[in-house]
């Protein structure tokens, strides 16, 4: 129950947890704790939205909905590295991974709390469309934290604000009634930025649209995750095309008719 | 392992790689490490777009890929030092081949990072304009923080307030477009490197059409306007 608490220790205290991070204390054993804990939830939520269509479904679900965040991070992970390495990080790989995990806990988290929502409709709505539209809701409300979460503590500035241990108070003072618009915090306090600073903020930008990049298409290569109503369990769908062909080819034909 | 940990160095710490080759301390073993280094780097991602085709078509660009990188730099390194020489550069050729072959280094481990994304769209989506695209735009990405290097390495170094310096500066960027005319030339000449689906492996193709309207008709059949 050890991975746990790591984990607990993360949604009580994130910056402390992040800081750790920064200064490489007990890595290995953060990573292990985030990976395990974050399947687990994943799995959970992954087995919930299997059970809409039959108990095979559950299984596979379970297990493809951890595999597909976890996949998509291992996929990208060395672009990030070698990139930000480019650009002036100092940070190692295992920083890296154990700050995109951190925002994949996150995510897991806040998906497995929907986990009692969830269940509920599904016991009380039998509608296919309905199930998948507040699944949409969720995902897309879930991811978008943890990546807007991940945008914040991989942002060089916070690398150096945590390693140089600027005196942050002061500009918390000035700032204190936009705490949530952390984003332009830092920007504005400190304008002599480096370009090189600003670059990685440039790359970050860019691999979180690979990301997603990779993320969609594995999302299609791993479906069926709910399993479509009066159809046999299927493990994989046949692989018709791919994710983005099929966006623009309905595009088209939208704008065409 | 030891000629990795210069490959990192390098790609953290330009400015103490472009000092040291200033200074002209360790250029041998530099050369040597920077060259098998990303000559293995280069190999690797060949042989993951030739798996597009087959195995042979994955032994081949394995091997054509460092190749292409190489010979290129080779091809056109007299150019940019006898310029350079006549218009007061005091850099040795071994210094400006260091330079040459350091981005060379910063491009292969670029590309590298890049190969597990390239490996998951191999195995996930069989469309070969489709691949072909997101190679070029991954080379694209890859090939400009290359140049960039490149670009600011030699300004750095030809840095020493001589005459001349303004020619230099203008000498180097026609010469990076010599370099990238050269480079998409030999590219094209030892095609295949992915090797068109349902054509038997063949090692190099025959001469025809040019680089720049493949990229533009590739762009066309993706997005299915023909």
């Amino acid at each position: 129950m050890n991975y746990f608490t790591v984990l607990i220790t993360l949604l009580r205290d994130r910056e402390n947890f992040v800081q750790e991070i920064h200064h490489q204390a007990r890595l290995k054993t953060k990573i292990t704790a985030l990976l395990i804990s974050s399947s687990i939830f994943l799995a959970i939520y992954g087995g919930i939205i299997g059970a809409f269509a039959s108990p095979l479904q559950v299984f596979a679900s379970a297990i493809k909905l951890p595999a597909l965040y976890l996949i998509t991070l291992i996929i990208c992970l060395p672009t990030l590295y070698f990139f930000n390495a480019f650009f002036g990080s100092k940070q190692t790989i295992g920083q890296n991974l154990a700050l995109l995990l951190t925002a994949i806990s996150i995510t897991a988290v806040l998906l497995f709390s929907f986990a009692p929502v969830t269940l509920f409709f599904l016991i009380t709505i039998r509608n296919y469309q309905f199930f998948i539209l507040l699944n949409v809701l969720i995902f897309a409300l879930t991811g978008f934290i943890g990546i807007s979460y991940l945008y914040q503590i991989m942002r060089p500035e916070s690398e150096q604000l945590e390693l140089a241990s600027v005196p942050l108070m002061e500009h918390q003072a000035e700032h204190d009634f936009v705490v949530v618009d952390a984003d332009q915090k830092p920007k504005k306090s400190h304008k002599n930025l480096a370009p090189e600073v600003k670059t990685r903020t440039n790359i970050l930008r860019f691999w979180l649209g690979l990301y997603a990049f990779v993320g969609c298409q594995l999302a299609w290569t791993l479906r069926p995750f709910f399993g479509a109503p009066g159809q046999a369990f299927e493990l994989f769908r046949p692989r018709e095309g791919n994710f983005y062909l099929s966006v623009i080819q309905s595009l088209i034909e939208i704008l065409m008719n | 392992m030891n000629y990795f940990s210069v490959l990192i160095t390098l790609l953290r710490d330009r400015k103490d790689f472009i000092d040291e080759v200033r200074q002209g301390t360790r250029l041998n073993s530099k050369i040597t490490s920077l060259l098998i280094s990303s000559s293995i780097l280069f190999a690797i991602y060949g042989a993951v777009i030739g798996a597009f085709a087959g195995p042979l078509q994955a032994l081949s660009s394995a091997v054509k890929l460092p190749a292409l990188y190489l010979i290129t730099l080779i091809i056109c390194l007299p150019t940019l030092y006898f310029f350079n020489i006549i218009f007061g550069s005091k850099l040795t050729l071994r210094q400006h081949f260091v330079v040459l072959l350091g981005a060379a280094a910063i491009i292969s481990i670029l590309l590298f990072s890049f190969a597990p994304v390239t490996l998951f769209f191999l195995a996930t989506i069989d469309n070969y304009q489709f691949f072909k695209l997101l190679n070029v735009i991954i080379f694209g990405i890859t090939g400009f923080l290359g140049i960039n290097f490149l670009y600011h390495g030699l300004q750095a170094l030809s840095h020493q307030d001589s005459p001349g310096q303004a020619t230099r500066t203008q000498i180097l960027q026609s010469w990076l477009i010599l370099y990238a005319f050269v480079g998409s030339q030999l590219g094209w000449t030892l095609r295949p490197f992915f090797g068109a689906p349902g054509q038997p492996f063949e090692l190099f193709r025959d001469m025809q059409g040019n680089f720049y309207l493949n990229v533009i008709q590739s762009i066309v059949e993706v997005l299915g306007l023909r």
